[in-house]
């Protein structure tokens, strides 16, 4: 087992997850979703190889991922782990996207005010507290801002 | 694949308890070796289910009943299903020949290892479990989808509670039991919209025990009446990363059709069943997965007293998860266990009458793009 002493030297995660989520300077987040250069499926998270078992490519694209979304369904959680417990409660859901990926996030915004059915977009904040005490940012949804 | 027979059963009451999973395997075990009327020894091989204590979880229970090393341990993961997948195991290895008797122990002790108030989770590598997806906020996503798609309301769902704590009232392994209100259970505390605490099984511990047999055993032990294993069925969980009906379940209506086919009979056929009811939700949603109403009737059912004592199909004669709480590895066993009493005619206080076919499935694990990781199934008859 690895020593915990040497693991808390390292910093902990601020940012989850490069490989999903793109911040660009200039222009709003995506998404990013892989696409099998041989069979054509769009997977998200991040799949190496191809989990199409008539496939198993490790060929892959990013493609960006439509960032707004339908909730499929939404509650409002007042209980979590340890490390998020100061962010509760909130809302989360299943969002569907275009591309046939259904997306489970956190959701920015007053708890109770989302409803099934209902059009998001992606956001970025903080999903929960890291070993060191420090918010990681990620992904999120809120209600489409005029 | 031979004919295998349940010889022997045995559980512990169920709770937050302050002796741990081992010392709850054991009492399992030895009730279930003193019911079969065997000797410790006559056992070939034993699986133990467990999902949270550690490692060699068998070898921690057998040890100290002084069986180890006469007989191979085999310990079995797969999260809430564990219990089952034991005795499946179990059942596996007396069906094919290799073993004449065989014992699947499910035990789990949560309450001494957990912090209090931490909700259960998939493991922080699965994205969902990272993003605070604990299993109550993922079963409420279904609920409030059922709820959206049928009319259902919170007070609709509370009486599932109130049904299967009425149905525990005399039952002595029970934990949580007996007259319970509406009002009480939608006033308790708030986990996750619609599900109060009352809606939601509890994190307790317990453990149970099931010694199988072939054909040959049951004469020689002379059983007049065996409780025969028709179905033992084991599926993994189908994953896509796109939309899914979370008011239905792919892995629970999977599993159903492949223990009735192994079974040769349908739900019609079933008097009696232990289901996943770790929430309100669940049970009305398993028994339409399980085919015993069409899609979107199981609150028909539940309204009209079909799930109840004198209905179609008693759901959670025992007081379900609900009332047990339900200890991850034991649960299944447990089940299976109180199924084999029901159909011996042992359940004084909450018999089935009459009931002859029962049913048990329990399911485990939750991954991204799956409904669950594994679910395991058996169907008993007398």
């Amino acid at each position: 087992m690895a020593n915990p002493k040497n693991k808390t030297k390292e910093e902990d995660i601020t940012f989850f997850h490069p490989d999903l989520l793109e911040v660009p300077e200039d222009s709003p987040p995506y998404l990013k979703g892989y696409k099998c250069k041989k069979c054509g499926k769009i997977w998200f998270p991040k799949f190496v190889p191809c989990p199409n078992p008539d496939c198993w490519s490790e060929e892959m694209e990013i493609v960006p991922l439509s960032r707004k979304g339908k909730i499929y369904s939404v509650t409002d959680v007042f209980i979590g782990q340890p490390t998020m417990r100061e962010y509760m409660p909130m809302s989360m859901a299943y969002v569907d996207l275009p591309e046939d990926i259904r997306v489970f996030a956190q959701l920015e915004g007053e708890i109770g005010s989302f409803r099934c059915g209902e059009e998001v977009e992606l956001t970025t904040g903080a999903v929960r507290t890291n070993r060191d005490g420090k918010p990681i940012t990620s992904y999120k949804f809120r209600k489409v801002q005029q | 694949m031979r004919e295998v027979y349940i010889i022997g059963v045995g559980e512990t009451p169920f709770g937050m308890l302050k002796d741990d999973f081992h010392i709850l395997g054991q009492r399992a075990v030895r009730v279930a070796v003193k019911d079969a009327g065997i000797k410790w020894n006559e056992i070939d091989s034993a699986f133990v289910g467990n999902g949270t204590n550690g490692i060699v979880t068998g070898q921690r229970i057998f040890r100290d009943l002084g069986m180890c090393g006469k007989l191979p341990i085999i310990n079995v993961e797969s999260a809430c299903s564990a219990g089952a997948l034991a005795v499946h195991s179990a059942y596996i290895r007396v069906a094919t020949g290799l073993d004449e008797t065989s014992i699947g122990v499910g035990a789990e002790n949560a309450s001494l290892h957990r912090e209090p108030g931490s909700a259960p989770s998939p493991d922080m590598t699965d994205i969902e479990g990272f993003l605070g997806a604990v299993m109550v906020a993922k079963y409420a996503l279904r609920t409030q989808r059922y709820m959206y798609e049928t009319g259902a309301t919170a007070e609709d769902l509370a009486q599932v509670t109130v049904k299967n704590r009425r149905h525990a009232k005399n039952n002595p392994f029970a934990w949580r039991k007996g007259d319970i209100t509406v009002e009480e259970i939608l006033n308790s505390r708030l986990i996750a919209t619609p599900l109060t605490l009352e809606q939601c099984c509890g994190m307790t511990d317990g453990a149970g025990a099931v010694i199988v047999a072939s054909k040959e055993v049951v004469k020689r032990l002379g059983i007049s009446k065996p409780v025969k294993i028709i179905a033992s069925a084991l599926v993994s969980g189908p994953f896509s990363v796109g939309p899914k009906d979370e008011t239905g379940d792919d892995i629970i209506t999977m599993g159903t059709q492949k223990a009735y086919e192994q079974a040769g009979l349908g739900p019609e056929d079933i008097d009696m069943v232990e289901c996943h009811d770790a929430f309100t939700i669940t049970e009305l949603m398993y028994c339409e997965a399980m085919g015993f109403c069409g899609k979107g009737e199981g609150l028909k059912m539940l309204r009209d007293g079909d799930l109840t004592h004198g209905g179609k199909v008693v759901f959670s004669p025992r007081g379900g998860m609900l009332s047990y709480g339900h200890p991850m590895g034991a649960s299944g066993a447990a089940q299976i266990a109180q199924n084999v009493k029901q159909l011996r005619g042992q359940c004084k206080g909450y018999q089935v009458e009459g009931a002859k076919v029962a049913l048990s499935q329990v399911t485990g694990g939750g991954l991204q793009g799956t409904q669950h990781a594994a679910c395991t199934t058996h169907i008993l008859a007398i």
